[in-house]
This record gives C-alpha cells, structure tokens and sequence, in this order.
C-alpha cells in the first residue's frame, strides 16, 4: 500500500471542526458589529440634528447587541463543541499561564470586550432613554418587572446610573471598546498565522488582513442590516455605511487575491491548498465567498447607489421598500460569504507534508 | 540535560509496521485514527523507474517543540531530565492547538478530547510518562521503547542523542547538527529517492 505516491508523506491530522470555523465567524462579527456601532456613535455625537442623532443611537444599540449576542454564540460553540474540557477552560484566569500563546492574549480580549460591551449595554439602554426597536431590552426589562414584579428594571436603572460616568466618558470607555474589538479580530488571524509554518494555507501576514476585512465588512453588514430590518433607512445614512463597506469589501478582494496567487505559487503544501480551495470546494469558494459574499454585494451596492441618484427614494413608498429590501439582501449575503469563508479556511487547512 | 532522541535509517527499514504495532499494544491504543508511531510509504517515479522508501514516524521531542509554544496552559512540557516532551492531561483543554503547530503530525487525540502523544515508553498509555522520574530510576518506563525493541532491522533506535550521532553516518550527524533547534532525530539520508525524482545511485 503506497500511501504517498508522489513522494511527500502527507500527515492526517486535521482536528479543527465546523465549530470553529463558527466560533471564528461569530468573533470577527462581534468586533466588526462593536466598530460599526461606535462609528455611528460618533456620528450621534457630532450632530446637531436630533432626528440624526436619534437614528445613529438606533444603529449603535444594534451594535452592541449584536456584538455581545455574537460574543456568547461563539463562546457557546468553542466551549462545547470544540473543546476536549470545556470545564477546565473555564479556570482560565488560573491554568492559562503561557502568556506567548495566541490563544492566552485572545482570551483576555475577548473577556474584557464582553466586560466593556455590557457596561455599554447597561448605559445605553438602562441610563437615558433608549430608542426604536432595538429598544428592546429595555422592554423587556420593563415588562418583567409589570408582570411579575421582578424589580429587574429598577435594579438595572439603579446600576446604570451609578455607574454612568457621563456622555463624553462613555464614549471614551467605548473607544477603548473600539480597540478591544480590533484585537479579538487581530487575533483569530493572529492565532491562525502564528502556526503558518506548518499550515501554509494560514499566511502569517495575509489571514490576518483578510479575517481583519472580512469581519469588519460582516460586522457593519450585520448591524446596518439589522438597522434597515427593524428601524428603516430614513436618516440611518444607510447609503454611507454601504458605501463603507464597499469599500472595505474592494480591500478583502485585494487580500484575497494575493492569498491565491501566493498558495498557487508556494511549495507543495500550498499548491494541495490553492486545489483544495479552487477545486474541490470550488462551489462554496467560488460561489459563496467570492460570489454571495464579495462580487454580488458591489453590484447590488451600484444598483442601488443608482436607484438612489435618480429618484427621491423616499418620496414613494414602493421605492422605500425596494431599497430596503435591496440593501437588507446585500448585507445578508455579505454576512454568508463571511460563514462559507472561515469554513474554508478551517476545511482546507492541512499540514506541509514532509519529504523523506 | 542530556537530550533523548531516535534514530532512523530508511535503507534498512522494511515497512513491516512492527514498530508502529508495538506503539499501539505498548500504549494500548484502539483507535485506529491514533497513531503516536506510524509507517509511511512513500513512493516516486514510474513503473519501471519506481522506488520505494519506508519511513517510520513519531514525535521527535524537538530541542525547541512547536507544540509547546502555543499551548495556553503549558499542559505540553519539555522534561529537564531528557528532554522528552510529555504531555499533562490534568492541565489540557483539548484546544487542538497543538496538533496545528506540530510539522510532524505527532499530536493526537483521544476520546476524551485531550493531547496524546509518544513520550518515549516513560510509562504506558495516554498522558502516562509525564513527571515520571529518570528512565534508570522509573519502575513504569521501558529502557528502551517498544518500537524500538521490536525493530526487526536495526533500522530504528533510541537514547541519548549524543550516541545516536556517534554511531551515525557523518552525513547524518551533520544534518542533525545543522538543524538546532529542531526535531532530535538522527536520520540517515535514504539513497532510494532524491526528492528532485532523479535517483542518483544509478
Ligand atoms: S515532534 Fe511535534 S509533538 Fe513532538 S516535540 Fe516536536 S512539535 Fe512537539
Ligand atoms: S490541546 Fe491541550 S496540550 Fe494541546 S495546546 Fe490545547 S491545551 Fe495545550
């Protein structure tokens, strides 16, 4: 039995799961979805206009739901799917020691992002009053306390405002925020790249950049979606945020291509990568990630973009919901091109192989 | 310290699998997907141009491992003693971090979800070995691996690297010095195949 006929031995270990891809996916949603929320945050802050300020704290609410909503699905799938002791884990502040472990500096992020999301939380939906649909945890929280006298809401108020450390501090707690959320994107690159020597599909320089694209894109297409769904595209700048992502969407093509064209020129271990990619999965890569998720999304972008140049989009109501629709379908598909691409990138991740 | 290693010589091995059999009994290893000790074929060229070389694989306990690098609680652990790296089942959360830093495949897991790996016989089974003391001072460890012992050749030996190094090829001893840093194997360099497909003892 001949196991390695062209003369490389190929090593069968591959452990990484569809979970992790998730856990992945769901990491750089959370950031992308906290960075967008903290640049209309921004926006609110700089406007004079109260019905545009009102529309960027919609957006910066969604953010942040997102971003923790994101945080805990990932966090769910890691812990108890993919992890052999997922109890264990959760001693981490005592057992993990290697602080030169990519896995030991993301962790920390990630803890401390949750940290600083839910103080975000707790001000901007428990402190001050919070606004339209994304409301709802507030609702929630109201409606507990009415039904079952639960002082859930009172309790949450009292915290919030004893914690509130004003408008200006919380934007700026929210911009360390803002870092946090770059790093636990840095490092799902990060972590992957650190080992690129034995898995050349992980280039240590160009998976970061393109997890760093790709969740930015997939996290503002999360929360503007959201935003369109639940609250309109009246006022939400909807067109700026689109265009944002265009051209966050142009940068990942760019790294993307790179990628290939260093694969398909690398050493054994690449080219079997660049085939598996290309060929093998070439349905999910080329129709989903490049398709669905890169090449669909910038011509819906023109489209609309025409739409918009032509007609008062707002003047006629069929044309209103055309264009939501229309824009709710772009960030979708973005947002499924960012799940088929860390699938594959955990799916045709396999060792260099060795020759004798 | 003074570092342990193996030694192999793919002119002598035979591809008859007894080590990797050995591994598996010693270790008492069902899975057939867990592999601490494996025979690889590799083949090159065309019938009738065609050779065939037989390479024995396991964890090589690398002067500076991979795997140790990236574990998050240090459950992977380089013995002072030998130089062996053990693994601690106690500490590991299953990340799998591992097994993708490894370049020799070496990392396994079990059903349980936590790292297994060759420690040299130190003990017998999975996350066994580790902390064990010295090999001459050890009730549980082998003097010599099973693999080892069960070599029909010659073509796979184990022990202090130093000695392994004298009793090699000069080739071989230079290849292991130039590679610092790396897998403490001795290899001797196969004759069958040249990995530009020209046989160069023809
Ligand atoms: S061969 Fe792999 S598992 Fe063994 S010490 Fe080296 S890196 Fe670690
Ligand atoms: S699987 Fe275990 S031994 Fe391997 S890196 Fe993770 S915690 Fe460390």
């Amino acid at each position: 039995m001949i196991d390695s006929p062209d003369g490389f031995i190929w090593l069968t270990q591959q452990e990484y799961g569809w979970y992790i891809a998730v856990y992945l996916f769901f990491s750089g949603l959370a950031g992308g979805a906290y960075l967008t929320g903290f640049a209309a945050d921004l926006f609110g802050w700089r406007t004079a206009d109260v019905s545009t300020s009102r529309s960027m704290r919609a957006i910066t609410q969604w953010g942040v739901i997102l971003a923790i909503g994101a945080v805990g699905a990932g966090m769910f799938f890691l812990l108890f799917f993919h992890l052999g002791a997922p109890l264990r884990a959760m001693f981490f502040p005592i057992l993990f020691v290697n602080f030169g472990s990519w896995l030991v500096i993301g962790t920390w992020i990630i803890v401390i992002f949750t940290m600083v999301v839910a103080f975000q939380g707790l001000w901007l939906f428990w402190a001050g009053e919070p606004t339209g649909k994304s409301a709802f945890p507030r609702t929630v929280t109201s409606a507990v306390e009415n039904r079952f006298g639960i002082p859930a809401d009172t309790w949450l108020t009292r915290l919030a405002s004893l914690t509130y450390p004003g408008a200006r501090g919380r934007l700026a707690i929210s911009a360390v925020g803002s870092g946090l959320a770059l790093g636990m994107i840095a490092y799902t690159g990060l972590k992957l790249g650190y080992v690129s020597a034995t898995v050349p599909l992980w280039d240590g320089t160009l998976l970061p950049l393109l997890f760093l694209t790709s969740a930015l894109s997939i996290g503002l297409a999360a929360t503007i979606g959201a935003t369109a769904v639940f609250e309109g595209i009246h006022g939400t700048k909807i067109t700026t945020f689109s265009v944002a992502d265009d051209v966050i969407i142009l940068g990942e093509i760019a790294v993307l291509a790179l990628l290939l064209s260093v694969l398909a020129s690398g050493g054994p271990g690449s080219t079997a990568a660049f085939e598996l990619l290309t060929k093998e999965y070439g349905l999910l890569f080329w129709g989903g990630v490049v398709t669905l998720g890169l090449v669909l999304p910038l011509g819906m972008s023109v489209a609309l973009i025409a739409v918009e140049f032509r007609e008062d989009v707002h003047a006629c109501e069929r044309l209103t919901r055309l264009v939501r629709g229309g824009y709710t379908l772009k960030f979708g598909f973005v947002v499924l091109g960012g799940v088929a691409l860390r699938y594959l990138i955990i799916a045709a991740a396999y060792n260099a192989p060795l020759s004798p | 310290m003074s570092q342990w290693g193996f030694y192999f010589d793919s002119d002598r091995c035979i591809g008859c699998h007894a080590c990797s059999q050995a591994c598996q009994v010693q270790n008492e290893i069902d899975a057939e997907n867990i592999t601490w000790r494996r025979v690889e074929h590799v083949g090159e060229g065309e019938f009738p141009d065609y050779e065939e070389v037989s390479i024995s694989m396991s964890c090589y306990h690398c002067a500076e491992p991979e795997c140790l690098d990236v574990c998050p609680t240090n459950a992977l652990v380089k013995r002072e003693e030998d130089g062996i790296v053990t693994a601690n089942q106690d500490r590991c959360i299953g990340c799998n971090y591992c097994s993708y830093a490894c370049p020799y495949g070496a990392i396994q897991f079990g059903e349980n979800g936590l790292v297994q790996k060759c420690h040299g016989c130190l003990g017998s089974g999975a996350g066994d070995g580790h902390s064990s003391p010295p090999r001459e001072e050890s009730e549980g460890a082998r003097e010599t691996p099973a693999c080892v012992d069960n070599c029909v050749t010659g073509a796979l030996k184990a022990g202090p690297i130093n000695e392994l190094v004298r009793q090699a090829s000069e080739e071989a001893a230079d290849a292991y010095h130039s590679g610092e840093g790396g897998p403490s194997l001795v290899i001797e360099p196969t004759t069958k195949v040249t990995m530009e497909g020209e046989n160069d003892d023809r």
